[in-house]
């Protein structure tokens, strides 16, 4: 039976090329897919983990319970302790803080040494590259260092064993503190206790954390960096193997057309078989090797060609794009796949020989019907003329399974390619945007008013060698900085006028709604969510305030003095852009027709320049003059419209601060100097003062952005040239059935008299009708798909409010239809290459070849 | 009668890679207007690879083919399917219809193409005569092998064409079936005084012609009436 086979080989050498070529592929694609998946998935775990940790919760502040609870939990593998001690002192000056860090919490945080080794006992300890900086004399490993653990307190003695890298900062948040100065014991002095903790389930997670809360000890905090929740739908589609299912059913999906293209000949051949007296297990046997010789051939080249090609491919995206890929090797779901993909490639290749032994023997095949077999012949009106329409028609009716199988492989990859593309464009674009952002700056942001830096503090900064400029805000918000506090809390801006307004009182529902707070039928007053102080240094804002203001004029010098403010009260409308409707100030340019527009009438509210309104907020309330009122429609006011603008010194004087603080500062590094040193210095400032928890540097931020997007990037990349590869290849061999069928066809128009020219004419007609049906299918889903997503980033209620958006962020409709125009173009490239080539070999042809390629099917 | 079709030196050379086959070899002949002519000859004798150059279906190695006085190898494509629509008709062992189209279409396709209209009632007496009239609103896949071969034979004397070149026709079908298609052929020529040239394996088949020529080894052998 063998020799049969390999016999039977070398008179079939294309069709087992074609065969060979196809399941080389469907397996290489299928790897390569799992190889690259998981070696993305799990390089960008680990770089998140880097960066933010491997723990998955900590309590800070945790007690006995708490530890009794995390190890009762079956799924919390690994539990590491961190003992806050209180600050270290040298010489009256505060280095840093000190804490025990035991093994697993030092792993689970991911602390590193640049030098030497974590502290193994009580007599060592380890501290940050900041506090070795901190310390009066410069130290090296080995070195004995005299520490306090207060102020005035006893000086100790310790060895320095390492040298640590900062770390923690990403995630330190909550305003706890962690180490800086690693102890080597517990010790005897007792402090405030973190455990870190990794578990194998986030569904335990959420009972953890109930049963924490129930509890009452200390802060549960998730680490939502590390392992975000909020994942993108391809990674959560791809998650943790799901994604096996997917391409094994791609694979069946192409084995079954793989059959399909070789069926036909090979039915042939076993029934002839039959005929000449070859019985049913003879048959099942040959039909067996034949696909045992076959699968092995391909399985061999199809395993060391995927492994060779994921190798240099992850070796080029390291090499080009520069982001850390490992290669890792998921054997269970490879194994998965290949068992999944064999069996199902033998028993397609089984139920082919079965059909055969079923099936009737017969003698003589019609050849015209040889597309319809098994099916019924479709209903007939007959054609009173023969146009190319007509033509059309009647093939689709009679060959719809091969066309419309075509259309719907076209189109799902037509939609795919748009999608990807577009979603690849987007992510490249995040990709530059975050790296031309990639800024040496370090940003603070205190939690109060309070917290702020000083005018003095701000000019210390500046004095930093290597700092460039600090930018300073003041802003004081009644969302985020108003956690500590009891109740509701809101920043009013009231006066009596306001009481019976439409104008105010719609305003104020809308946005006491938005915030989900309880909505005030009766009020006389505006509620805001921040308010934001100017300085003289916001030239431009205070410009357009001045050109814009109708109603009084802009006293500038009362303004910063903080005895007068600016109303802004052009005309808005209620629309809904995300999170609940709100107030949305309007021009004339972009009001919608369709909606209310809400208008301030100074008639009827009664409020002008001179008169008194009062700012109230959790912090203080303080009555200031009305300066100037905006109520123009027409008025600039792109830059930060609020209801009332007010200056620095007002802010600072309605919390009351004598001394002015600054809510928000940047600090911009110079790039050319030694930014590594000018950070720490900045870093040990802040920490200095015992404000490092809400530092942030910007870079390191920024950074971790980039390089999600460029795994975005990349992961899309691949997508497109695994869905085009296949595309390409079930296309060729598809287009080349197809037309190896059009061939008889093409012999029988040209012996009656069709000549060359019309005949690809007709052709390429077909195919620009079927093309641009795919097209057309394809734009509407895109376009679909595009707008679904542009509600879910920027929530639009209205198609008025929808073309407004787009015409505001041209960019969006550009990457759009920059991915569809790509889309297209490869699609129609595609085409030409597998339709038009073959079509053009077949033209090419006499009539007898093409006549007696019918013959010989 | 005066001739419509003249071969000069006609020569076809297979290149099999490194065998070369001369399945025709040097031959020359005239088809006279208005007769029904038989080549006869056994399997591999050259006589269908005769007839697709004398029709133009295949390039000869070497010669021309003259009809209406014109060599049909030296055309340009256009003109040769021009020519195929309106002086040729065709007849093939497999019938070669279109599946997609009816009886009556298959049958009026060579005029669809060349944009004409047949004299009024033709198609349908034509339809009558062949007895595949009833049949005309069926699909090809609905019909038997001998009915298909009416509607090919229909198809190939739609245009009234000069010339029928019929390879094999009855090749496919029973005894019964042959006979009457051969009839067919037959009263087609007497009624519309069309030249036949049928190729035949069939000695039999071939009697029943006006001449016959005899191909072996890809040369006349003989001539006869």
């Amino acid at each position: 039976m063998r020799k049969l086979v390999l016999l039977s080989f070398k008179g079939r050498k294309r069709e087992l090329r074609i065969s060979i070529i196809m399941l080389v592929l469907i397996y290489m694609c299928g790897i390569m897919t799992i190889l690259f998946q998981e070696s993305f998935y799990r390089s960008r775990e680990n770089l998140r983990r880097d960066t933010y940790g491997e723990w998955m919760g900590a309590v800070f502040g945790a007690g006995e319970g708490t530890g009794q609870i995390l190890k009762e939990m079956e799924s919390t593998k690994r539990i590491g302790k961190m003992v806050m001690k209180g600050s270290f002192w040298q010489d009256g000056k505060r280095i840093g803080e000190a804490g025990f860090v035991d093994h697993t919490a030092a792993a689970l945080g991911r602390i590193q040494t640049a030098e030497g080794h974590l502290p193994s006992d009580g007599t060592e300890i380890a501290v940050t590259e900041t506090v070795a900086g901190r310390l009066k004399e410069k130290v090296k490993i080995g070195d004995k260092i005299e520490l306090a653990l207060s102020e005035n307190g006893e000086m100790e003695s310790y060895t320095l064993s390492g040298i640590v890298k900062p770390w923690g900062r990403e995630w330190t948040t909550e305003k706890h503190e962690l180490p800086s100065v690693i102890l080597g014991t517990d010790g005897t002095v007792q402090g405030e206790t973190y455990l870190f903790f990794k578990s194998d389930s986030t569904d335990e997670l959420n009972h953890i954390q109930a049963r924490l809360e129930t509890l009452g000890e200390g802060t549960y905090v998730y680490n939502e960096k590390a392992y975000p929740l909020d994942i993108s739908v391809l990674d959560e589609f791809f998650l943790e193997g799901k994604y096996i299912f997917f391409i094994v059913l791609i694979a069946a999906i192409l084995i079954c057309y793989l059959m399909m293209l070789t069926l036909k000949s090979r039915r042939y051949s076993l029934t002839v078989l039959r005929g000449i007296g070859a019985d049913a297990a003879e048959v099942i046997q040959l039909v067996l090797w034949e696909t045992a010789f076959l699968w092995g051939a391909a399985f061999l080249a199809g395993v060391v060609m995927s492994a060779i090609m994921t190798g240099v491919v992850l070796y080029m995206v390291h090499i080009i794009v520069k982001i850390p890929v490992h290669f890792t090797i998921p054997a269970e779901f490879i194994l998965e796949y290949i068992t999944c993909v064999t069996v199902i490639y033998f028993m397609c290749n089984l139920a082919g020989a079965l059909t055969v032994i079923w099936s009737q023997i017969r003698t003589t095949f019609k050849y015209d019907s040889g597309l319809l077999e098994g099916g019924a012949l479709p209903k007939l009106t007959k054609a009173e003329k023969i146009t190319f329409f007509t033509c059309l028609k009647r093939k689709w009716m009679f060959y719809n399974k091969v066309h419309i199988s075509r259309f719907a492989v076209s189109t799902i990859v037509m939609v795919l390619t748009a999608v990807c593309l577009q979603l690849f464009i987007e992510a490249k674009d995040k990709y530059e945007f975050w790296m031309g952002a990639v800024e040496y700056a370090y940003g603070y942001e205190a939690d109060s008013l309070a917290e702020g830096l000083t005018e003095e503090q701000i000019v210390e900064l500046e004095r930093i060698d290597g700092v460039k400029s600090v930018e300073k805000d003041v802003f004081i918000n009644s969302n985020t900085m108003t956690q500590d506090m009891e109740g509701v809390q809101e920043i009013k801006i009231s006066a009596s006028a306001f009481k019976d307004s439409e104008y105010v009182n719609t305003h104020r529902r809308y946005e006491q709604k938005q915030r989900q707070i309880p909505v005030d039928e009766e009020g006389d007053y505006f509620s805001v969510l921040e308010l934001r102080g100017l300085g003289p240094q916001d030239e431009e804002r205070l410009a357009c305030y001045e050109r814009a203001s109708d109603m009084g004029t802009l006293d500038r010098e009362r303004f910063i003095s903080g005895e007068e403010c600016v109303l802004i009260l052009p005309p808005y409308q209620i629309r809904d852009l995300g999170g609940g409707k709100e107030p949305v100030y309007v021009n004339t340019v972009e009001m919608d027709e369709s909606r209310d527009v809400y208008t301030y009438e100074a008639d009827e509210n009664a409020i002008a320049p001179g008169d008194m309104v009062k700012i109230s907020t959790p912090w203080g309330e303080r009555e200031v003059q009305v300066g100037a009122v905006i109520t123009n429609p027409e008025a600039d006011l792109s830059v930060d419209t609020q209801v009332a603008a007010v200056s620095e010194r007002f802010v600072n004087l309605l919390c009351g601060l004598e001394e002015e603080r600054y809510t928000a500062v940047k600090m911009n590094l110079d790039e050319t100097a030694d930014t590594a040193g000018t950070g720490a210095e900045i870093e040990a400032y802040f920490e200095a003062l015992g404000k490092g928890a809400n530092l942030r540097n910007h870079k390191s931020a920024v950074r971790s952005f980039a390089e999600d997007s460029i795994f975005d990037e990349t992961q899309y990349l691949f997508i497109l040239t695994t869905v085009w590869l296949v595309y390409m290849l079930v296309m060729y061999h598809g287009n080349q059935a197809y037309l190896k069928n059009e061939g008889k066809r093409i012999g029988v128009l040209r012996a009656i008299g069709m000549d060359r020219i019309m005949l690809k004419l007709r052709y390429l007609l077909e195919n620009i009708f079927e093309g641009g049906a795919v097209i057309l299918l394809s734009i509407v889903i895109v376009t679909g798909n595009f707008l679904i997503r542009l509600k879910k980033n920027a929530p639009y209620d209205s198609i008025n409010i929808l073309v407004q958006s787009l015409a505001d962020n041209p960019e969006d409709v550009r990457l759009f239809l920059m991915a569809l125009l790509i889309a297209v173009t490869v699609f129609l490239g595609v085409s030409i290459v597998t339709l038009y080539m073959p079509l053009k070999k077949l033209s090419g042809r006499s009539i007898v070849e093409n006549l007696d390629d019918g013959e010989r099917r | 009668m005066g001739v419509i079709l003249s071969a000069r030196n006609l020569q076809k050379i297979y290149d099999m890679g490194e065998v070369k086959v001369e399945a025709v070899k040097d031959i020359s002949m005239e088809i006279e207007k208005g007769y029904f002519y038989a080549i006869i000859g056994k399997s591999g004798s050259g006589k269908s690879t005769l007839l697709h150059l004398l029709s133009g279906f295949d390039r000869p190695t070497k010669g021309t083919v003259e009809i209406g006085g014109k060599d049909i190898h030296n055309m340009k494509d256009d003109r040769l399917s021009a020519m195929r629509r309106k002086k040729m008709g065709f007849v093939f062992q497999s019938y070669n219809l279109l599946p997609e189209f009816c009886v009556e279409e298959n049958i009026r396709m060579p005029l669809y193409l060349d944009h004409t209209r047949s004299k009024r009632g033709y198609i349908r007496n034509l339809m009558e005569k062949l007895g595949i009239y009833e049949l005309r609103l069926k699909f090809p896949g609905q019909l038997s092998g001998g009915e298909q071969q009416r509607v090919a034979i229909a198809r190939a004397l739609a245009a009234q064409p000069d010339i029928v070149f019929a390879d094999e026709p009855t090749g496919s079908l029973d005894q019964q079936s042959g006979r009457e298609v051969l009839g067919l052929l037959k009263m087609m020529k007497e009624e519309w005084e069309q030249t036949i040239l049928l190729v035949t394996h069939d000695m039999e088949i071939a009697q029943t012609a006006d001449r016959i020529i005899e191909i072996q080894d890809g040369m006349v052998v003989e001539r006869g009436a």
